[in-house]
């Protein structure tokens, strides 16, 4: 049930969207002869007003105004207020810069005609630079640390780790295919990528498991954990998985365009596009879940 | 919710996740960000990082002419740069089982002007006239690079047309298939940024058992095929 919200929001987003389109359509494409004029110019207010909403949507977004962060705290906290305003201030920080990186992604990958990859690419990036506060880190004003040993795996999701080999691996046969002389000139390019955003998204996730932590209460530590998972797993792994996983889907798609390996090119793509469904924010609740259990 | 903190839980929360910034220095990161992105896509769509023309490649190779005289099939390119920034074509490469390639040159083919055909069914029909001759290039053969200076995307009088002469070297299987095409631009010697880029198109398109139509300037040739339409010619 506390999902209703977000699917509400998800579908009043689609439905202005489309109602904007209907709109600027039937504003350029109806006659103007003169008894129709009030119809132009009902549906040209409408599509003012739509405009400004999407623009003022748009400024709020990127002024990092988060309306849906209180509530996704809530629902994954404990009843500790002050873990529930960490949570809240991570999640405010990670799906701004994530939100940044996606939008710029796009902007990059628009001319190129990539823009599922650069997108995805800037997600990732987002959520990376997100967790790399610690090298600007102020002195700090507690003198006492927690020394509990933090380990990568209990913060990297297993299923996460498995797929990220399985990238490795493929970028391997990606090159193998090249050296026996098939795939494009961009295959073995594509695949050396994918390899060094896995060894880039594998030294992060070291990097947040075992960035200091001081001595805090049992609550903040616990929420702490959460959000060192989720910044693991939901903040740049899962979208540089899918990343990985779309370039070596062009990688092999290169390699026999109507043979076995535009099989694997397009079981590599769908892949790809599932770990972008993993990604998304809407999956939040569901993947605290499977760290408390 | 951060407003409800005490001081001290506020500092134990700025330990582990640092304050978050106001909305207006968002806003402004946020704009420089959105600056250098549309920065990016205006550099690359006038061409100015990347080598590339609007169509991010080029309009195919055509089986334009024929020298009867000579038995050379003649692959016209036509290598275009609508960008803002002057290019070099530096190689054409392609994959052409059963031909050698005799001789490459850079012909310069005006622009016809559209002339109007006497009105049918009430709809006047524009057509450009063919010059067949302008095919024929008197220059001698151009070495790589060739320049390709910018132009307006209006003004296609500036695209490189390249003519690639062709002779069967074996007409035992004329229905072998020919792969790809494949040009490689640059911005020119010591040019930044130092790179260059090569683009594939195919063959004129053709379809197995489908005749294939070549001029000479006098009558059409047909073949079943490119390699079988270059040892029509050369017969």
């Amino acid at each position: 049930m506390k999902r209703f919200p977000f699917w509400l929001r998800a579908a009043t987003s689609l439905m202005l969207i489309s109602i904007a389109l209907f709109v600027l359509g039937a504003v350029f494409f109806t006659p103007t002869s003169a008894d129709r004029n009030w119809t132009t110019v009902v549906l040209l207010t409408l599509a003012i007003v739509l405009g400004i909403y999407a623009v003022l949507a748009l400024v709020l977004r990127l002024a990092g105004i988060d309306v849906d962060s209180p509530d996704l705290a809530r629902e994954i906290s404990s009843d500790d207020p002050l873990a529930e305003a960490l949570l809240d201030r991570w999640l405010r920080r990670s799906r701004y810069y994530r939100f940044m990186g996606g939008f710029l992604g796009l902007l990059v990958g628009l001319p190129m005609g990539s823009i599922l990859t650069a997108t995805l690419a800037g997600i990732a990036a987002g959520g990376a630079v997100a967790e790399i506060h610690f090298l600007r880190r102020r002195r700090s004003t507690t003198a006492i640390a927690a020394l509990r040993v933090r380990r990568l795996r209990d913060y990297a999701d297993v299923v996460d780790a498995a797929a990220m080999a399985v990238v490795v691996l493929g970028a391997f046969a990606v090159l193998i295919v090249v050296g026996l002389g098939h795939g494009s000139s961009l295959s073995a390019p594509h695949a050396l990528t994918a390899v060094a955003v896995i060894v880039g998204a594998a030294s992060m996730q070291f990097f947040v498991a075992s960035r200091r932590r001081p001595a805090v209460r049992r609550e903040l530590r616990e929420a702490d954990d959460l959000l060192r998972f989720l910044a693991s797993t939901h903040g740049f792994a899962r979208p540089a998985i899918a990343l990985c996983f779309l370039l070596l889907g062009s990688a092999f798609a290169g390699g026999d365009p109507e043979g076995v390996l535009a099989g694997v090119s397009l079981l590599a793509t769908v892949t790809g596009l599932f770990w972008w469904y993993r990604a998304r924010h809407g999956r939040i609740p569901a993947l605290a879940r499977t760290r408390s259990r | 919710m951060s407003d409800s903190l005490r001081p001290a839980e506020l500092r134990e929360l700025d330990e582990l996740i640092p304050p978050p910034m106001r909305p207006w220095q968002k806003l402004l990161i946020a704009l420089v960000l959105i600056g250098l992105g549309i920065g990016w896509m205006v550099l690359y769509i006038g061409g100015w990082v990347v080598p590339r023309n609007p169509s991010d490649g080029y309009y195919g190779a055509q089986f334009h002419v024929a020298d009867r005289e000579e038995g050379l099939l003649g692959l016209r390119l036509t290598v275009p740069n609508h960008g803002r920034r002057d290019l070099r074509l530096t190689d054409v490469e392609f994959d052409a089982p059963g031909v050698e390639v005799v001789r490459v040159e850079v012909i310069d083919i005006p622009r016809p002007d559209p002339v109007a055909e006497p009105v049918q069914d009430g709809t006047p029909r524009a057509v450009q006239p063919v010059d067949l001759d302008a095919y024929y290039a008197t220059e001698p053969a151009v070495p790589f690079p060739v320049d390709l200076p910018a132009t307006d995307t209006s003004d296609r009088d500036e695209d490189a047309h390249v003519i690639i002469w062709l002779r069967p070297t074996s007409c035992v299987d004329p229905s072998v298939p020919w792969g790809k095409v494949s040009i490689t631009l640059d911005f020119g010697e010591g040019a930044f940024p130092p790179l260059s880029k090569t683009y594939r198109g195919e063959w004129e398109a053709w379809s197995p058992g489908e005749l294939m139509t070549v001029y000479d300037g006098s009558t059409s040739i047909r073949g079943e095929g490119p390699l079988s339409l270059a040892c029509e010619v050369a017969r």
